[in-house]
């Protein structure tokens, strides 16, 4: 009996370690199966404020410097480079949907719904180069953003459907040892995972997992299932890290207005506007 | 002043439909008579704060300033209570050719008349408070910058998206505090996690998310429309201070030198009893309050996305641009006389 | 801040009677003199805010068809009575009436949209003024 245990743990701690290399989070984190102190009800403390710190939301995949969309703002609006945060850095697009992304990628400077301040959806709003808030109890787990207002409500106790598609998606949770579930289901087929034009269809199913690793930095995972764009599951995972400054705080970034002459310039009365003095 | 103002004008129309669907839904929740002491003791989150936690409806029969033939009358009875919300909620407005209700979908088709929805009810009759239970006049100032703002943009309304305002640009609703009766999607969430209280609009997904350390505000310069607020526990209440306002979520003409102090406390299971303080020297001699019922409902808040679908910004940019194409001044409401 | 100017001029209306609708002038989209009455079937619902629209086949006089979009209300209070987004399926056959937008393209506020055979489409409402026909 022993030596089958022993043996079922040796395995267990293989592949565990054979996951973590290719995912880039260190196998001593997967693991050590940090403890991470808890809330008044018992379970982790994910509350805080998190936000990842690497250029997934240009691109998920590894790629390297390439131009932006202007001359005039030059290196400041340049596409700046990144190892990727795809396990295996490769997202098996179906043929069709695979053409779509090369159109996307051709005119992201165009289509990006995050151009417009559109709800950024996710599992992209988890890497947008914004600040994140996470406000936990037992009955619920409200995940506030910083860009746009986005917002997302898991639901800790009841699992439910979704009515219709929304651009958030429909969150349901629940607890697995140290790590925080979420189910996201309900999401619509407007968004895109990165500025590079990755994109998904209205059926895509997201698990996140959500995991302290140590006090100030928790894993983050999410697979991404969607049987009409992609030919099999794929996973991406990266580390969030805690604001710890005295005076961290979601501020307003009420995108919307900055994207009002793009959206409405060419409807506005001649002789007027742009508005000048937008966001003031 | 513009568009909490016409959320709260919105509310005030409250003074107009309420909610028959009381009959049909769960008991409209009823705040206890002012003085009357709360029996259980208070639920308490795990971390031993009181647990104010949940969904709630902001919207309510009260109307927001006492009719002026109800004089120095801070109270109904229950009975004139009760009798003042079902004539409210029963006057619709008026529909019919040459109506603004024609050019507009039926709100009740789709659920959205206030009569349809949970509303709060309580026996006040304003719920701006004290002996005169209207908001006070403001400073001559502040009249005249408001009059030179609205002479200035005369004419212009429809030149471009800066000039429809706020909520039909999709950038603000009316999640700033204090809390007011809005029109449909009238919907809270308040969540709490350590050290945090967050309050979620429906309408446009907004959060207002609470230290509940009493810390320090922003620096002056950095002014938002939801201000920055800061919160703290007395006793079973919590109370918000709100400075560092923008002037464009200008609450009944209020600009940015607007503090708000709101104190949130549970009346009863279904119902939070919701105060707040008004002071703006630049707008109003003195500060003035009111109270009202945060009636609790059934989660969750659906998703309001708004500028994702707002056809209705180049829809009316377009319509202007076609009447001004006809030698017409493009307008609204002037249209069908109203 | 031209915005007080449109508050203003709104609340004065609004404090006579009202309703709620002073997000979106729905009377500088659609023009009162433009009736339509719109018999088509159901290609898409835009279960969307601000406005929810529905996406009609119209056969024209001429016998072409025309698909127009017509304007709802906010579906927040539908989904929580427990509408979902099957509750209008594409091919239902509605009428609407309305009136159509001032710019002339296929778009209709659906001021009474009723079920082919006049069941109303989701709610029931008070009167809506709608004229004879």
């Amino acid at each position: 009996m022993q030596t089958r245990l022993r043996s079922l743990s040796l395995t267990k701690a293989l592949a565990t370690l054979a996951v973590a290399t290719l995912c880039g989070i260190p196998a001593a984190a997967q693991n050590a199966a940090y403890r991470a102190p808890r809330t008044a009800d018992g379970k982790p403390d994910l509350n805080g404020i998190w936000q990842a710190l690497n250029a997934a939301n240009w691109d998920i995949q590894a790629h390297g410097a390439s131009a932006g969309p202007s001359f005039a703002l030059a290196a400041d609006f340049a596409v700046p480079p990144g190892p990727g945060v795809v396990e295996g850095n490769d997202i098996p697009y179906l043929p069709a949907a695979l053409e779509q992304r090369k159109k996307n990628l051709a005119n992201r400077f165009k289509d990006d719904p995050e151009i417009k301040c559109y709800l950024p959806g996710v599992p992209r709003a988890n890497y947008m180069p914004y600040p994140f808030q996470i406000i936990q109890s037992q009955k619920n787990i409200l995940m506030a953003y910083e860009y746009a207002n986005a917002v997302r409500n898991v639901d800790m106790v009841k699992a439910s459907k979704a009515p219709v598609d929304s651009w958030m998606g429909w969150s349901n949770g629940h607890w697995e040892g140290e790590t925080l579930v979420v189910d996201v289901t309900g999401l619509n087929n407007k968004t895109w995972f990165d500025r590079s034009g990755n994109f998904h269809s209205d059926a895509l199913h997201v698990v996140e997992r959500y995991t302290m690793r140590s006090p100030d930095v928790m894993n983050y995972e999410a697979t991404i299932e969607d049987p009409k764009t992609f030919s099999r599951p794929w996973k991406i995972s990266m580390p969030l890290y805690r604001h710890v400054e005295k005076n961290a705080q979601i501020l307003e970034f009420k995108c919307v207005e900055f994207a009002e002459e793009l959206l409405y310039g060419s409807l506005r009365k001649k002789g007027t506007g742009p508005n000048a003095n937008a966001g003031k | 002043m513009s568009n909490r103002l016409i959320a709260s004008a919105i509310a005030l129309t409250g003074l107009v439909a309420v909610s028959a669907l009381a009959q049909t839904q769960s008991k409209p929740a009823l705040l206890a008579k002012e003085g009357a002491s709360k029996t259980a003791a208070a639920p308490k989150t795990p971390e031993g704060v009181p647990d104010l936690s949940g969904f709630y409806t902001t919207s309510t029969t009260v109307p927001f300033e006492r009719p002026k033939d109800l004089g120095a009358k801070e109270f109904f009875t229950p009975e004139e209570a009760a009798a003042y919300t079902k004539k409210s909620l029963a006057a619709k407005a008026p529909t019919g050719p040459g109506t603004y209700a024609d050019v507009h979908y039926d709100m009740a088709q789709f659920g959205l008349e206030k009569d349809q929805n949970k509303v709060g009810t309580s026996i006040r009759t304003s719920i701006v408070t004290g002996p005169e239970g209207r908001v006070p006049p403001q400073l001559p100032a502040a009249r005249q910058r408001a009059a030179a703002k609205q002479a200035a943009n005369r004419g212009h309304e429809f030149d471009g998206p800066e000039n429809r305002g706020l909520p039909e640009q999709c950038i603000y609703w009316n999640g700033a505090p204090p809390m007011t009766s809005g029109g449909y999607n009238s919907n809270i969430q308040i969540s709490q996690g350590k050290g945090y209280v967050a309050i979620t609009s429906e309408m446009i997904h907004e959060t207002r998310i609470i230290p509940t350390d009493n810390s320090a505000h922003l620096p002056s310069s950095m002014k938002m429309l939801l201000g920055d607020g800061r919160g703290h526990w007395e006793g079973d209440t919590l109370v918000i201070d709100t400075t560092n306002f923008s002037d464009r979520s200008s609450f009944r003409g209020s600009d940015e030198n607007l503090h708000v102090v709101e104190r949130i406390s549970r009346a009863n299971a279904d119902t939070l009893k919701y105060e707040f303080t008004v002071t703006d020297p630049t707008v109003w001699e003195k500060s003035w309050s009111g109270e009202m019922p945060l009636a609790k409902i059934d989660g969750p808040l659906f998703e309001y996305a708004c500028t994702e679908g707002n056809y209705g910004m180049p829809n009316n940019l377009s319509g202007a641009r076609a009447d001004e194409a006809k030698g017409k001044v493009p307008n609204g409401r002037a249209a069908l006389g109203e | 801040m031209k915005k007080i100017a449109i508050a203003l001029a709104v609340i004065g209306v609004t404090l006579a009677v009202a309703p709620l609708w002073a997000h979106h002038s729905f009377a500088a989209e659609f023009d009162p003199s433009k009736p339509v009455k719109l018999e088509g079937t159901v290609t898409e619902m835009e279960w969307i805010n601000p406005h929810s629209w529905i996406h009609i086949d119209v056969k024209g006089a001429d016998g072409k068809v025309v698909n127009w979009m017509v304007e709802g209300g906010s579906p927040n209070a539908l989904l929580r009575r427990g509408f979902t987004k099957d509750a209008l399926p594409v091919g239902a056959k509605i009428v609407v009436e309305g009136y159509q937008a001032k710019d002339g393209t296929a778009r209709a506020n659906g001021r009474d949209i009723t079920f082919a055979d006049g069941k109303r489409l989701f709610l029931g409402s008070t009167d809506s003024g709608a004229p004879e026909k």
